[in-house]
């Protein structure tokens, strides 16, 4: 009679075999997830360290005789929990910052490349265009993990050179939108420091309103397009793409220290109660105001602060006070969050970094 | 079993185990060698960022031993610093400018914190290529290129405290120049001799403009190219309104204001980059105006082992490191032009006055009082009691001479010692002494008696009654009060026989139409004036305080002058207006006619170049520093005709003074000191609520310890433009330049302005041998007509005085320093000896700085961008 297996030892074998597989699948699986988590982490890691070289680089060769202009802007999270909708956790912030520094700079579309020793350089979120209806999809309306920093950088290059190209002089030639375009994609600036700072006003107040993304007031109101404002990226546009300085930020903050009042400036609800009412920020009926936004325009004469219940006296927005001034002061901290590619990192991962102003 | 039952077909040939054996194994190798590699690879780009950590904490290190370095020698901060900056073994840390083409060595490279690093002084110069020449391994004290134009200048040394992360010893080589021995684009503008210069700055040294930084532009662009350059909106009226520029940029501390935008650091960053060499990639505003492009190199000089073509090497960079090094075409002009430097006011001790007010800064002459003047004075003159007495001459004939009231400064030492009197309008002297003897038919004996005197400058006011008087021992004194006799310059007391007569007659032919009213051309007549030969005849003035009368002028009745008998006698002074305190006095001898209120025949009787001095004060600020010169050092009036204590008085105690010995003699080693404690305020702007007036930051004076020759001839007046050669051109030559730079090199720093005027030049176009200080002779006499000018700017109709011979330093006195305040400091580090190097630029700004606790100011730390 030929051998078999009875019945039972097959069920009895197919069950160690299924009891071991998942076994060993179940320890697979945490192996996958351990590796993707780690690899998340890593790459999450990375993207801190050149967002904070960047920063250390930019800031450590600030000039402090150029301007500097912040527009602060927080909104609440679309996920907040309702009784705490006041709570600070539940804004993100969607800073940007444009200041001066010296460096090796060059540019990275030009071939040879434009090199100079002096740059205008802008951190924001930046809008982005929809490929599919080509419409504009701002910062503030993507998913947190799509949200990519930018860095625009303006090589300043003498006016005599006679390269054609956009001046920031000739801004009144110009609508919003083209100077949008300049700003976000040309990299250089066809002017001194000094010239900088002596655009006359209103051309002024129309280039910070593209700049800030926001409606400048001050000294004379800016005709900004609405559509018009910050940085826009084109995934299908080359031409855009060395703005990126990192993927998936989910928010980037930027807070100046104050020795006065012994904390960052601005916050949206610096004592963490229901109420926004120490807050920072413009206020419209107890709640954040829909469009009217802080900042800070650094230097005198022209410059200012705009903070809620902050008075800062403008002439005072100059070298010699610089270390007073409500945002900026002898150190600049950032805070954003770090989205992995694949998302596996729900929430994200916040840092902040801090740089020093007063060398 | 059966063997046979194996079809033939599965029998292996014999070497397939080998074969796979080797396959497998050569596969494994493979895969082994890229896992090395890609291990090896990741290991780099981990290693590459940990090394640019290491080398910025190492360039941080050595910033911060240069910060040391630069707050430790500031005066006041450091212990006995000197008040120069000049590179000597005072200031190790200072590496020369420029070489010395002709030993083809660098005067003094750099060295940090006393590190052992060999001779620092006369060093070879080597070609060092990239990175080093020969081996590519540091040895402390071995050649390196800190600047990185692949010449050597500066030597290895170990950065103490710090090693790499693999423990090897991190290499630091630095060389640090001084930003005030360059030609600042941003303060200076054009010296321009032409009185109808559109832009009217004026050629008298009284501002950074007259600094010709338009030597440094190109040669096709003219004065407004450099004025449009520095400006946003070129098209604008106010870019050409030189006076506004200097109140918004020259003497704005804050950010430059109005339409102008002056060179920046970005300029200044393109400037510094490598020494000499041009970065091919970035062009800067500055070097769009200026002659920094032109023949320049891009590269850094390679090392070549061949001697022949490393000597030619050489020599092609000596052309463009030093203009005497070969051709101005082939100068490197970038290495000497600078956007920033600053130098502040600062005394080379503190020093207090009488009262303990401390003083650390320079007294402003023009506006200090006299303790503050005094105490400078007396900081400058050195401790020495015997210097007391000079000192408080020189402070009160200081003040005296720019004060515009007639009371005269004193000083009181003390009862057991003299008070120091000042020399002070109205400067009237005894011009004339006349005497008529006469006897008549009846012989009886008549006599008639004159003193004339003298007021030289039109301008002083007559004084108020009760101050003036006549003393003849023996006789009483004669007031002198009514000023209104006579005529504006002359005035005559008169005692007069009629038969004995001196014949007065009033006429002044200079006399201008408005001066000539108010006056009765009428003698002064005194009943008592008499004198007998061996008299001293006084002119006396009140004092400042109650009941004392100084003597201002005296002199003694000659024995045998009066024995003449019926012929009036006149005894006469020289009253050439800058002889008149030297008391030239006609021999009594020859024979003379009275000219009692009408200029005296005799005039001009010393040597006219060596003996003309003052007649009265000035009576306004100063324009240069410099101008002390022509105060007088010694006093001029003495107590009551009394000089018991012997001091030593212009004319009075002797007449055989010379200027030089009478006046503040700036080639005199003993007063040079006095330029380091007094200065003269070049900011316009102070006394503006807009500017602070206590600021004492000087944008764009040149480091005379440390500018090249081409720096120092832009100058007002170094390269002699009023000196006109053999074949009518003007003179453009550098002969005062190159003998400064030569005389240091030899004898070591300036420590005080007035040191230039020991500089001994070599004049090309009279091919002969000068003092520095004769250099300003031009055998003219100095009228606003001369074509060209020359640099004594007031008609004094003195020709070659002193005035003139100490006119090139005064011209220059307030746009030139001893010390900077703005340094460069290129600094190259490297892990290990043949590791990882970093080559970074910074400009260094200590002009805040008051003492150990602050910082000194990185206006910029640039990591030095590769040649391209």
């Amino acid at each position: 009679m030929r051998k078999a297996f009875t019945l039972i030892e097959l069920v009895v074998a197919i069950g160690i075999l299924a009891m071991v597989l998942s076994f060993a699948g179940v320890i697979f699986q945490v192996s996958i997830d351990s590796r993707r988590l780690a690899l998340a982490n890593a790459e999450i890691m990375r993207k801190l360290r050149v967002i904070t070289d960047q920063l250390d680089a930019d800031f450590h060769q600030l000039r402090k005789d150029g301007e500097i202009f912040v527009i602060w802007h927080a909104e609440r999270k679309r996920d907040f929990v309702p009784p705490q909708q006041n709570h600070p956790s539940a804004f993100e912030r969607f800073d940007r910052i444009m200041f001066f520094a010296d460096g090796d700079f060059e540019t990275y579309r030009d071939s040879p490349p434009w090199r100079g020793n002096t740059a205008r350089i802008g951190y924001s979120l930046a809008h982005r265009l929809d490929p599919t209806t080509t419409g504009i999809v701002p910062h503030v309306l993507q998913e947190p993990r799509d949200r990519i920093l930018t860095r625009t950088q303006h090589i300043l290059l003498a006016p005599e050179d006679a390269r054609d190209r956009l001046e920031p002089a000739d801004f009144n030639d110009y609508d919003a939108d083209q100077w949008r375009q300049w700003n976000s994609q040309a990299e250089y600036d066809h002017i001194s420091i000094g010239g900088w700072a002596r655009i006359p006003l209103p051309v002024k107040a129309h280039m910070l309103s593209v700049i800030g993304d926001v409606t400048v007031g001050y000294p004379a109101s800016s005709n900004k397009n609405t559509i018009a404002g910050g940085v826009r990226l084109d995934p299908n546009d080359p031409g855009s793409l060395h703005v990126v300085l990192c993927e998936g930020v989910g928010q980037f903050k930027v807070q100046g220290w104050s020795d006065g009042q012994r904390r960052w400036i601005p916050q949206v609800n610096p004592d963490g109660d229901p109420s926004l009412d120490d807050s920072d920020f413009i206020l419209d009926g107890g709640d954040l105001h829909r469009t009217n936004k802080p900042g800070v325009w650094y230097a005198y004469p022209n410059g200012g602060v705009v903070l809620n219940g902050i008075a800062y006296p403008n002439q005072q927005v100059d070298r010699a006070h610089f270390n007073e001034i409500p945002g900026l002061g002898p150190a600049l901290k950032f805070t954003f969050t770090l989205y992995d590619s694949q998302g596996l990192i729900k929430g994200g991962k916040t840092f902040t970094h801090i740089v020093y102003l007063d060398k | 079993m059966k063997a046979s039952a194996i079809p033939s077909s599965h029998v292996c040939r014999r070497g397939s185990a080998l074969i796979l054996t080797v396959v497998l194994t050569s596969l494994l190798a493979m895969v082994g060698v890229l896992f090395v590699m890609a291990a090896r690879l990741d290991r780099m780009a981990t290693s590459a960022t940990s090394d640019n950590r290491q080398l910025q904490l190492a360039v941080e290190t050595v910033l911060a031993q240069i910060n040391e370095e630069l707050v430790e020698d500031i005066p006041d901060v450091g212990m006995n610093q000197e008040h120069y900056d000049y590179p000597d073994s005072s200031n190790a840390w200072l590496a020369a400018l420029e070489p010395d083409p002709t030993t083809r060595r660098w005067p003094q490279i750099s060295r940090l914190g006393g590190a052992w690093i060999g001779q620092t002084t006369d060093v070879a110069i080597d070609l060092m290529g990239q990175r080093d020449a020969g081996p590519a391994r540091v040895r402390v004290g071995g050649p390196a290129d800190a600047d990185g134009d692949g010449v050597g200048d500066a030597k290895w040394f170990g950065v103490s405290g710090i090693s790499s992360s693999k423990g090897k010893p991190v290499y630091a080589a630095v060389r640090i120049v001084d930003n005030g021995g360059m030609l600042n684009v941003n303060a200076g503008f054009k010296f321009d001799l032409d009185p109808n210069d559109p832009y009217g700055i004026g050629v008298d040294g009284s501002r950074q403009l007259q600094i010709n930084a338009v030597a440094l532009g190109k040669r096709s662009a003219g004065p407004a190219a450099l004025l449009e350059a520095r400006a946003y909106d070129v098209t604008h009226p106010d870019v050409h309104n030189l006076r506004l520029y200097e109140r918004n940029v020259i003497w704005q501390f804050a950010e430059p204001a109005g339409i102008y935008t002056p060179f920046d650091l970005s300029d200044e960053l393109e400037l510094r980059y490598r020494y000499l060499l041009d970065h091919r990639d970035i062009d800067t505003r500055v070097e769009y105006w200026g002659l920094f492009r032109g023949g320049v190199k891009h590269m850094p000089y390679a090392f070549v082992g061949d001697p022949l073509r490393r000597d030619a090497e050489l020599l092609d960079w000596l052309q463009r490191a030093a203009l005497d090094g070969g051709d101005p075409n082939a100068y490197a002009y970038r290495h000497i032009a600078t956007t920033h430097s600053v130098d502040r006011l600062i005394a080379p001790q503190p020093f207090r006055d009488r009262y303990g007010t401390l003083y650390e800064t320079p007294v402003n002459v023009n506006s200090a009082n006299l303790e503050a003047v005094l105490a400078a004075v007396r900081a400058a003159l050195g401790d020495d009691p015997g210097t007391d007495l000079t000192a408080a001459q020189i402070a009160v004939n200081l003040v005296d001479y720019i004060d515009d009231d007639s009371v005269i400064s004193y000083i009181d030492l003390g009862s057991a010692r003299p008070t120091i009197l000042g020399y002070e309008r109205p400067c009237i002297y005894i011009s004339e002494l006349a005497y008529s003897y006469a006897v008549d038919a009846d012989g009886i004996e008549h006599r008639s008696y004159a003193v004339e005197l003298y007021k030289p400058d039109f301008n002083d006011v007559d004084p108020s009654k009760g101050l003036w008087r006549l003393i003849i021992p023996g006789g009483p004194e004669i007031p002198i009060d009514e000023w209104s006799k006579g005529s504006r310059r002359f005035h005559v007391v008169l005692r007069e026989d009629p038969l004995a007569e001196l014949g007065v007659s009033f006429n002044d032919p200079e006399e201008p139409q408005r001066f000539s009213t108010g006056y009765d051309h009428e003698a002064l007549v005194s009943d008592t004036l008499s004198f007998a030969a061996g008299d001293h005849v006084s002119l006396q003035r009140k004092g400042p305080r109650a009941g004392e009368w100084f003597t201002v002028d005296e002199l003694v009745v000659p024995s045998d002058w009066m024995d003449d008998v019926n012929a009036p006698e006149s005894l006469e002074r020289d009253i050439m207006a800058h002889h008149c305190v030297l008391r030239f006095w006609v021999d009594p001898d020859e024979a003379a006619s009275p000219t009692l209120g009408a200029p005296n025949v005799y005039q001009n009787m010393g040597p006219v170049s060596e003996t003309t001095v003052q007649a009265y004060p000035a009576d306004k600020p100063l324009t240069n520093i410099g101008e002390i010169g022509k105060v007088f050092a010694k006093g001029l009036y003495c107590r009551n005709g009394q000089n018991p204590f012997g001091l030593d008085l212009v004319g009075y105690t002797t007449s055989t003074d010379s200027p030089p010995e009478v006046l503040i003699d700036l080639a005199n080693p003993v007063y040079a000191g006095l330029l380091n404690y007094l200065m003269v305020p070049l900011n316009p702007f102070a006394s503006q609520s807009a500017v602070r007036p206590a600021e004492t930051r000087i944008k764009g004076r040149i480091n005379i310890n440390t500018a090249p020759a081409f720096v120092l001839a832009q100058l007002p007046w170094m390269k002699r433009p009023w000196r006109v050669d053999p074949n009518g051109n003007r003179s453009e030559d550098l002969t005062i330049p190159r003998a400064i730079v030569s005389y240091r090199n030899q004898r070591g720093p300036f420590r005080s302005i007035a040191d230039l005027m020991q500089v001994y030049a070599v004049d090309v176009l009279g091919d002969r041998g000068w003092p520095m200080r004769e250099l300003g002779f031009d055998d003219r006499d100095n009228l606003y007509s001369d074509v060209p000018r020359g640099p004594d700017l007031s008609p004094d109709v003195a020709r070659d005085d002193m005035e003139e011979r100490d006119l090139l330093l005064t011209r220059i006195s307030n746009l030139v320093t001893l010390r900077s305040d703005v340094y460069t400091a290129y600094i190259l580090v490297r892990l290990g000896a043949d590791g990882p190097q970093k080559r970074m630029v910074a400009i260094l700004d200590r002009s805040a700085v008051s003492s150990r606790d602050h910082r000194v100011e990185v206006l910029a730390l640039h990591a030095v961008p590769d040649p391209r």
